[in-house]
């Protein structure tokens, strides 16, 4: 079967934006550092880019044309299978609207190639557009001097939904996302979760195959979010591939049959959500809260040997220390712990135990909270 | 085009129409807007002519009709705002207001957009007409002598033009994102050197130059001809050329610039702002 949506090293890199300054004196700098640069290469052996931070190594062509570049998303690769809620999990700033904006047709890749039902995203964009429903975060994509009924029925004829069907279809999508009885009212009045769902249901004014959510829970109440996720469940019934970024952990592992965790524009984990909680060591995660130890956490690992540390934070002024890990056999270990953390005099403030969660595995993979 | 697109321009006028009417004191100054620039016009006609003359005007353009000379340079003059200010204006609306990403989502061209946009703009510009032409008649006694038919033949094919220049306009809009002084420094050079409040001829010879570059400045001269027989620079026939052929490079060069430059910004991303 032929993936819905199909990403092949997809990457998008912006230049740098420079605020303030005048443009022509900005491209005459980058002009004469751009000469400087190919001397020193031709010269000597080759130089390292100029800010090594924001280089990796497959992009080195780069940053020697231009200067500075943002690499948003660096090399994806993904498909999204009929039927299927594919999540993309990452903090602020990982890269996940822009790939949903490449393969919405707004934004051309740098680089790699994306499909929508086999129609290539950069050359077939019309072909992609008639099938896929687009909600992009935020509210302001409707028009708020029209009414509910009024933004469907214009969407309608744009999508190209057949005349003698506009009616009915408007009707029927007002009713599933339970806003016919606001439906002639201006937008303007709407509640963001009204909104919200109003961009659903003019992504699915043309039925379309392949549904790309940005964050489509952002910004709602709890039972705004919760009605929002069972109609993607249900949208996910009717066999439509649905790709839904989402910062939220408990969002991603709910509603997704497989989530890709992606960070700095790069997926570092892809698998069904407890495909990826069984890669912790083990099925509890721990929390440990201490005084007195000072960061020192030698004499907890020599003691307890399979600790494994998730995560570590220092608390400088009540010096504290948080730990989460993971043990491999918690039965016995426990008492290894304890026993460590008599024998080091530590005050414990704070302990629990859990099951993993999405965000557990987020920071076994980057050493970073997700909401960091 | 195809039928599919005939109903796209159709929802975008109608769905301009109404956000239109939704502003109500705006609508209403938009239509009333004539009546406030025609009454400076007619007093100050009225104090630079010499027993109901105007000797030097009369020497440049071939009629004493002060009045009528400018009143057809606004009307004609206002569809090139209505098409230019539009088209960008608009575009950079959408960008603000969020909703041109909603629109370039949809299977359809950009430009028919566009179009659809601005084309309720010059609807209400042909009220405005309308307005300005029963207002000076009530008021001035003004009345259209003939060659009605023969102007709109001059007239139609140049707001055609228009448009053409006006997409170009609106992709240059999109990339450098600032509509306003553009629109204003557009509108106003085309103003100025194309005739609507003076005579090209009374023009320095440098402006003069550029300003007979412009189609638009053969198209207001015909209508002017036209209408209340003024001596016009070049034969009637020739600047009909002249706007014709205008209308044809204007169309596809402002396709292939809006083109172009969609093209660039999706490189760029910055379809929105954020
Ligand atoms: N149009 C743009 N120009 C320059 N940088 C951009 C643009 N859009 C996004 N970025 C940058 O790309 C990175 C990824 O952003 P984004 O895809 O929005 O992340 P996410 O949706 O995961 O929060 C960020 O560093 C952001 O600042
Ligand atoms: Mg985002």
């Amino acid at each position: 079967m032929e993936a819905a949506v199909a990403a092949v090293d997809l990457r998008k890199h912006f230049p740098r934006k420079q605020v303030g300054g005048n443009i022509l004196v900005r491209r005459l700098r980058r002009y004469v550092k751009h000469r400087r640069t190919k001397e020193v290469q031709t010269g000597a052996s080759p130089a390292p880019a100029a800010d090594g931070q924001t280089k990796t190594a497959g992009t080195i062509e780069d940053s020697a044309a231009g200067d500075d570049v943002i690499l948003a998303v660096d090399g994806v690769s993904f498909e999204v299978n009929p039927g299927e809620v594919f999540g993309f999990l990452g903090p602020n700033g990982a890269g996940k609207t822009t790939t949903i904006r490449m393969l919405a047709t707004l934004l051309e890749p740098t680089s790699g190639h994306a499909y929508i039902c086999g129609y290539d995203v950069t050359k077939q964009s019309r072909e992609v557009r008639r099938r896929l429903g687009v909600v992009l975060a935020g509210d302001r994509s409707l028009y708020w001097k029209l009414s509910g009924r009024e933004n469907l029925e214009f969407f309608a004829t744009l999508y190209h939904v057949p005349r003698r069907q506009i009616k009915g279809r408007v009707d029927e999508l007002l009713e599933r996302t339970q806003l016919a009885d606001r439906a002639d009212e201006l937008v303007e009045r709407y509640s963001t979760g009204m909104r919200q769902r109003l961009s659903l249901a003019r992504a699915l004014l043309a039925d379309p195959p392949v549904l790309l959510l940005d964050e489509p829970t952002l910004g709602l109440d709890p039972q705004a979010a919760r009605n929002l996720r069972a109609l993607v469940l249900e949208l996910k019934q009717e066999g439509r591939a649905i790709l839904l970024t989402t910062h939220y952990m408990e969002e991603a592992d709910f509603l997704s049959d497989r989530i890709a965790i992606i960070d700095h524009g790069k997926i570092i984990a892809l698998d069904t959500p407890s495909g990826l909680k069984s890669r912790l060591t083990s099925d509890r995660v721990f929390r440990l809260e201490v005084a007195g130890l000072h960061g020192n956490i030698d004499c907890l690992v020599e003691r307890v040997p399979e600790l494994n540390i998730v995560e570590l934070r220092q608390d400088e002024e009540a010096e504290t220390t948080q730990l989460t890990f993971t043990m491999m056999d918690g039965q016995t270990n426990t008492a290894a712990l304890w026993q460590a953390v008599a024998a080091a005099g530590l005050m414990v403030l704070n302990y629990t135990v859990k099951a993993p969660t999405l965000e557990d595995v987020f920071i076994a993979l980057t050493g970073r909270g997700l909401r960091d | 085009m195809q039928a599919q697109d005939w109903y796209v321009l159709w929802a975008i006028v109608r769905k301009e129409w109404r956000i239109f009417l939704r502003y109500p004191l705006n609508a209403l100054l938009r239509i009333a807007d004539p009546l406030i620039w025609l009454t400076p016009v007619y007093f100050m006609s009225l104090s630079f002519s010499v027993n109901g003359r105007a000797p030097g005007f009369e020497a440049f353009t071939g009629t004493h009709n002060f009045l009528a000379f400018i009143l057809l340079g606004n009307i004609v003059g206002s569809y090139i705002s209505a098409v230019l200010w539009n088209m960008g204006f608009s575009l950079k609306q959408e960008m603000e207001q969020g909703t041109l990403e909603s629109l370039w989502l949809t299977p359809n061209s950009p430009w028919l957009h566009l179009i659809g946009r601005s084309t309720v703009s010059v609807l209400v510009t042909g009220l405005n007409t309308l307005g300005v032409w029963l207002a000076a008649y009530l008021l001035f006694g003004f009345e259209i002598t003939s060659a009605l038919g023969p102007a709109l033949l001059v007239l139609i094919p140049m707001v055609i033009a228009l448009y053409g220049f006006g997409i170009a306009y609106a992709g240059i809009v999109l990339y450098l994102r600032d509509a306003v002084t553009l629109s204003d420094i557009g509108t106003y050079t085309l103003q100025i050197l194309s005739g609507i409040n003076f005579p090209v001829t009374a023009l320095p010879r440098p402006l003069m130059i550029v300003g007979l570059t412009l189609p638009m400045t053969y198209a207001i001269d015909a209508i002017r001809a036209l209408l209340i027989g003024t001596t016009p620079l070049v034969a009637i026939e020739v600047s009909l050329a002249i706007v014709l052929i205008s209308m044809f490079v204007f169309l596809i060069l402002g396709r292939v610039v809006f083109e172009r430059i969609d093209t660039r910004v999706r490189k760029m991303g910055t379809l929105s702002t954020h």
